[in-house]
């Protein structure tokens, strides 16, 4: 980010008119971690003066509401055409966009693919619908194109649906082409259409300098420019500084998190000796256990990017808050998932005097609740790992 | 007026000429193609995508 304060500055200082766009997916992983980090980002992109910004299914990650704050309070200039309230039939964003530079009236318009799923940790349900870009474009730009000179598409469609829905669409003269890890280095030209691309994790930034005849919007010459925003390029002081600030408030933020499930239980004298320590004497119990959700609750929360969130690892690891048991540092990370020990206690202790814990309706009930298993019943469940 | 491909091909044929001419006769720059192309306007397009939350790059 202070590097890109540094680019932003550099081209700004040149005196030129810009317009500054993003083609989505700005938001990070499904995480409060993530979330937090992606509050300071929007508050850097809101400075720099963004003039439009895309729609990427990501951008939903953290809900509906965040998303509409983020546009009101902020005033982050997001627009997408084809998500609607499945409700109401309504866009969820503006429509369309019209910004005038240097005497030229731009219209931007931003679709995102149908086919990506979009996932909220807010709501179960997102109650949205996506649809096909095509017809929305077909019916819009004419419309656009009588505020506008000159019509930009910001494509959250990948680099494929992007130059197909650019080659049936007449009339897009410039298209920033979002979900994709593809850099345009040079000038691309698809059926009159400006082609421009730069990815991704903040790690580019691309620059068009477009000349543009006034008279019918059409660009008429460009040059483009990718700049790696590597170690090259100096990190701004005061954005650097604000970088810092922020990187002690997530610590303390984390921190905060971590101490509303202290590691108050169990005895600093045993250990967990983890599920191969277990299979040795009991293999047939091992089996089911090997073939259960239980030795896959930490990949399920993995994949949904929430593995550093306690109110999930407490449920989806094996004593998160007893002493010794799971954290995400060596050697406690080996207690990832539901192991044997989550509910029949310390291994120390059973191999010491052969004693367990055969508590396990309490146990199942501590994580299955009504809130994350609506449908638990002890009966059914149990069958599942009946061992 | 049909969409040249590429400002940056066109710059590198008038640099290609201007090495043929003497000092201070060609003039390169973009005033220059404003001029001739009448009423152009210039503008530059910043833009970037997929930046996923990130305030630094992993790795």
């Amino acid at each position: 980010m202070a590097r890109r304060a540094t680019y932003f500055d550099s081209v700004f200082n040149e005196g030129v008119n810009t317009l500054i766009l993003d083609g989505g997916d700005l938001f990070g992983q499904r995480n409060r971690n993530a979330q937090y980090e992606t509050e300071f980002l929007l508050e850097c992109m809101a400075d720099f003066g963004y003039d439009a910004i895309g729609l990427g299914e990501k951008d939903l990650n953290y809900g509906l509401d965040f998303l509409n704050k983020v546009v009101q309070e902020m005033g982050l200039p997001f627009t997408n055409a084809n998500v609607r309230r499945i409700a109401t039939g309504e866009l969820i964003l503006p429509e369309y966009l019209i910004i005038e530079k240097n005497g030229i009236r731009f219209g931007v318009i931003s679709v995102l693919d149908p086919a990506q799923r979009m996932i909220s940790m807010m709501d179960k349900d997102l109650g949205l619908e996506v649809q096909d870009p095509v017809p929305v474009l077909r019916a819009l730009l004419p419309r656009v194109r009588e505020e506008a000179d000159t019509i930009v598409l910001l494509g959250h469609l990948g680099d494929r649906l992007t130059d197909t829905v650019v080659k049936e669409i007449q009339g897009v003269d410039i298209c920033v082409v979002g979900h994709t890890h593809t850099n345009l280095k040079s000038e691309r030209i698809l059926n009159d259409t400006v082609m421009l691309s730069a990815a991704f994790e903040g790690r580019y930034m691309g620059r068009a300098d477009l000349f543009i005849e006034k008279s019918d919007g059409k660009v008429m010459a460009v040059d483009v420019e990718i700049t790696s925003l590597d170690d090259a390029i100096a990190d701004d002081p005061g954005m650097l500084a604000r970088v810092e600030e922020h990187k002690v408030k997530l610590q303390e933020f984390k921190e905060a998190k971590r101490a509303a499930y202290p590691r108050s239980f169990g005895s600093e004298k045993e250990s967990y000796l983890g599920e191969r320590s277990c299979k040795g004497c009991h293999e047939d119990a091992w089996d089911v256990y090997a073939s259960s959700a239980h030795r896959r609750a930490f990949n399920t929360l993995r994949s949904e990017g929430q593995n550093f969130e306690p109110e999930c690892i407490v449920c989806h690891t094996t004593g998160y808050q007893y002493k010794n048991g799971y954290s995400d540092e060596s050697p406690y990370n080996k207690m990832a998932n539901v192991q044997c020990e989550a509910c029949h206690g310390y291994g120390t202790e059973h191999s010491r005097d052969g004693k367990w814990l055969a508590q396990a309706k309490d146990s199942c009930v501590a994580c299955h609740d009504k809130e994350n298993s609506p449908d638990f019943d002890y009966a059914t469940y149990w069958e599942k790992i009946k061992h | 007026m049909p969409l040249k491909k590429s400002w940056l091909g066109l710059s590198a044929l008038a640099l290609a000429l201007a090495a043929l001419l003497p000092w201070n006769v060609w003039d390169v720059g973009t005033a220059h193609a404003e001029n001739k192309g009448g009423d152009w306007k210039q503008i530059s397009v910043l833009y970037a995508s997929d930046t996923k939350g990130k305030i630094e790059p992993c790795g």
